[in-house]
């Protein structure tokens, strides 16, 4: 891969379910890069289409009742578009992978770990069955099962859930994939599991060179480990930014409002502003801004006139979909 | 792929162990009278190798003592800081509202045999004063819920009791009066569920009157839902529709208007806000804290999100595998952990500042243990890295100088 050339490069996604009476515009024209090796964060509260994303791209939403579209859709420079089903379905696991919230039902019950791990290989490398084995041992202790070589007999059910994670994520990085999508990994773990997962990812990042696109609603998390951010509303980016800035200095009013809103553990003094009202549901009208019903600094323009996500003045690195971005780069927080 | 180990899990903990532990052992303490946990697995885990941490004694991973706790404030909207006047904070000590003494729950012992039931809650006492807000943290399945409902009165203790206003509340099998009832409510986590989605908003906040004969007739039913809906912000024109008509913090509130119903003088709310989605969880937790200013109410505020509940606890208790590491005044619990794995739990919250990353922190080994066959003594033993050998045998009592407690034979220094 040459230098420069994204990991991944996704313009104007699209996705509509089509099932029910009404149509529902889940994704509405998303666009993501990410460079090898770096992690980006996909953060956004639950139904503003963070894992319909993470489905399209990984071309699981092949299905009846669902309308996928792109403009650009590159892997490593593969260009998936020109592909045909068939080619795009060995990419998966190999190329790219997807690491789920829920590890138990990711995981087949009736197979050991082993043989679901090196069933990766025998299929994707043609290794033997011993190879296989021995290659799944060394990838539980990479993730840091203790005693791998006995464990790797075991069933799911036999791990906690910490643990079955790591084995998810093992799977997911097994064929060394360019691409890892994890999508909220840590929101069923408990905190102290949580930071070893985290960590693990981004250990594996490092040591792989693989690019990482964490899923969240966490803010939290996506401080911890992100490079950059990119913020979701309503089935649309409304920001993507360095993650420093995104966090010192938030250019989209919404990004702005989550900050405020909550609170922070070494800073108790500091007071929860409340965001008025609820995010939109999926078949919300679409003009204007999808936030401006919410915005403190929405004006006649905002409901009118759907503001597109723009470069933000002075910051090449950052994007931005605000009438009133100016405005929100210049307010003086506390 | 080259196999590579982890070499974050492994650094070795600096003389911890120098900590006194004599300075503990006299005073076993009343609480520790439970002799059934302790003999069983004499010590085989103590030495667990998994269960190091790294840099744990690092001065970085301890912030100092904080005493700027969230000070008085005028009764600003949007400030959800616990009210001064309120809780232990207000000089002289408020009533005691709510006990509970050393309660013991544990599910299904007689269907595994052998006593191989889940010990959700093993020996938990606990005050609650008058207008006082108690947070309880803890990761999941340590017996935040299982506690919840024994202080409401909704599960039985095996042994222990809760009493209210000094009188039993539920003991053995007897349910509590419904005069003591009404008086201490609860908030669920899941504002989706716990609504009956075939009766209107009117009727849900009705039920509680109705049970407890409160209003008399329909028309001062009416009024009284109208005046509870406005309390927690919703327009009483509203009582007529559905709950699926709300959205989440919109039927949470919904929720809390039925808790208010019979005037309580608890609530406890078990993760209140975890369900909803995070631009709306303040709004939730701003209500609250409103409500508990303007009426007083005493509220036992259970969540998983640590800063949540120091945003809005007076107190705060740390449970872990059915038992309190640690409680006491949430600017000490916080500011200064004095239970390894308190600490652990706030080294390993993330934190919503990318400037805070290269802090220095504990990463514990390994997951929780399970309830069902939980390790001797300090529970958190298996995965702390001062466990000794005495912290196998009896568990540590829940003690500490004056308000800030903790079950712990190597307490943190610094408290
Ligand atoms: N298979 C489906 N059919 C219809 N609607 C769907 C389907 N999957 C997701 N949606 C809708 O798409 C929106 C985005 O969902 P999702 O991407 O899962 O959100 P999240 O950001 O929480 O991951 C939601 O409103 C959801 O209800
Ligand atoms: N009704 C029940 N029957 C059997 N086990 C239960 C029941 N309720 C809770 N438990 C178990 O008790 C333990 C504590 O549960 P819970 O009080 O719900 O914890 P938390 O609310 O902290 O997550 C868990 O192991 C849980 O599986
Ligand atoms: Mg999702
Ligand atoms: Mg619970």
């Amino acid at each position: 891969m040459t230098v420069g050339e994204a990991a991944l490069e996704v313009r104007d996604l699209q996705v509509t379910f089509t099932g029910s009476k009404r149509r529902t515009h889940a994704v509405r024209g998303v666009d993501l890069v990410i460079r090898p090796g770096e992690t980006l964060a996909l953060l956004g509260e639950s139904g503003s289409g963070k894992s319909v994303t993470a489905r399209a791209v990984m071309g699981l939403l092949d299905q009846p009742d669902t309308e996928v579209t792109m403009g650009t859709a590159k892997l490593g420079g593969r260009d998936l578009l020109a592909m045909s089903a068939k080619e795009r379905r060995l990419l998966r696991g190999s190329a790219m992978s997807l690491v789920f919230q829920d590890a138990l039902s990711a995981l087949n019950p009736v197979l050991s770990v082993g043989d679901q791990i090196g069933e990766l290989f025998r299929v994707h490398q043609g290794l033997s069955r011993r190879q296989a084995r021995a290659r799944s041992v060394e990838l539980l202790e990479l993730v840091g099962i203790p005693a791998p070589a006995a464990r790797v007999r075991d069933y799911p059910h036999q791990f906690s859930g910490g643990m079955r994670q790591r084995i998810l994520i093992a799977m997911a990085v097994a064929l060394e994939p360019g691409l890892l999508i994890a999508d909220e990994p840590t929101t069923a773990l408990d905190v102290t599991v949580q930071a070893q997962i985290l960590r693990l990812i981004d250990r594996l990042r490092r040591e792989l060179g693989t690019a990482v696109l964490l899923i969240t609603h966490d803010l939290g998390v996506a401080a911890e480990v992100a490079d950059r951010v990119a913020v979701m509303y309503a089935g649309r980016i409304v920001e993507t930014s360095p993650v420093d800035d995104l966090y010192d200095r938030p250019a989209h009013p919404y990004t702005e409002a989550l900050l405020a809103a909550i609170p922070d553990l070494d800073r108790p003094a500091a007071e929860l502003r409340a965001i008025p009202g609820a995010p939109p549901g999926p078949g919300a009208a679409d003009t204007g801004c999808a936030f401006a019903p919410r915005c403190p600094r929405a004006t006649a323009v905002c409901e009118r006139t759907r503001p597109e996500l723009v470069a933000v003045p002075g910051s090449p690195a950052r994007t931005a979909a605000c009438h009133h971005l100016q405005e929100v780069l210049d307010a003086v927080r506390t | 792929m080259p196999s590579v180990p982890d070499p974050e899990a492994r650094a070795e903990n600096p003389g911890s162990r120098a900590a006194n532990p004599e300075a503990r052992a006299e005073n076993p303490g009343s609480r520790a009278a439970n002799p059934e946990a302790r003999a069983e697995n004499p010590g085989s885990r103590a030495a667990n190798p998994e269960a190091r941490a790294e840099n744990p004694g690092s001065p970085a991973a301890n912030p100092e003592p904080r005493a700027e706790r969230p000070g008085p404030r005028a009764p600003k909207t949007g400030s959800t800081q616990p009210a001064e006047g309120a809780g232990p904070r207000a000089g002289k000590a408020e009533p005691v509202v709510l006990r509970a003494e050393n309660l013991h729950k544990t599910y299904g012992s007689g269907i595994f045999g052998r006593g191989g039931g889940v010990h959700a809650v093993d020996g938990v006492s606990l005050e609650l004063r008058a207008g006082e807000t108690l947070g309880i943290v803890g990761e999941s399945g340590c017996g935040k819920s299982t506690l919840a409902r024994m202080l409401v009165g909704l599960e039985r203790p095996d042994s222990g009791e809760v009493t209210f206003h000094g009188r039993p509340f539920a003991r053995g099998r007897r349910a509590p009066a419904p005069a003591v009832r009404r008086r201490v409510q609860m908030v669920f986590q899941d504002p989706m569920t716990s609504l009956n989605p075939r009766m209107t908003v009117l009727d849900i906040v009705a039920e509680p009157l109705d049970v407890h004969r409160l209003a008399a007739g329909r028309a001062q039913r009416r009024d009284r839902v109208g005046e509870l809906l406005d309390l927690v912000g919703l327009a009483p024109e509203l009582m007529h529709r559905f709950p699926h008509e709300f959205s989440g913090g919109q039927r949470q509130r919904i929720g809390i208007a039925r808790a208010l119903a019979t005037d309580p003088e608890v609530i406890v709310c078990d993760e209140p806000v975890s369900a909803l989605d995070m631009s709306v969880q303040a709004q939730v937790v701003n209500l609250l804290a409103g409500l508990q200013r303007r009426l007083g109410v005493a509220l036992v505020f259970i969540a998983h999100d640590l800063a949540v509940v120091r945003h809005v606890s007076h107190r705060v208790g740390v449970m872990y595998l059915g038992r309190l590491a640690e409680l006491g005044p949430a600017a000490e619990v916080y500011g200064s952990p004095a239970h390894p794995y308190t600490k652990a739990l706030l080294s390993a919250a993330p934190v919503p500042r990318p400037q805070a990353r290269d802090r220095t922190r504990i990463i514990l080994a390994g997951d929780p243990p399970s309830p069902v066959d939980p390790p001797s003594g300090c529970r958190f033993r298996t995965r702390c890295w001062k466990a000794a050998d005495v912290c196998a045998g009896h568990a540590p009592p829940l003690e500490g100088a004056a308000a800030h407690l903790a079950a712990c034979y190597f307490p943190e220094a610094g408290r």
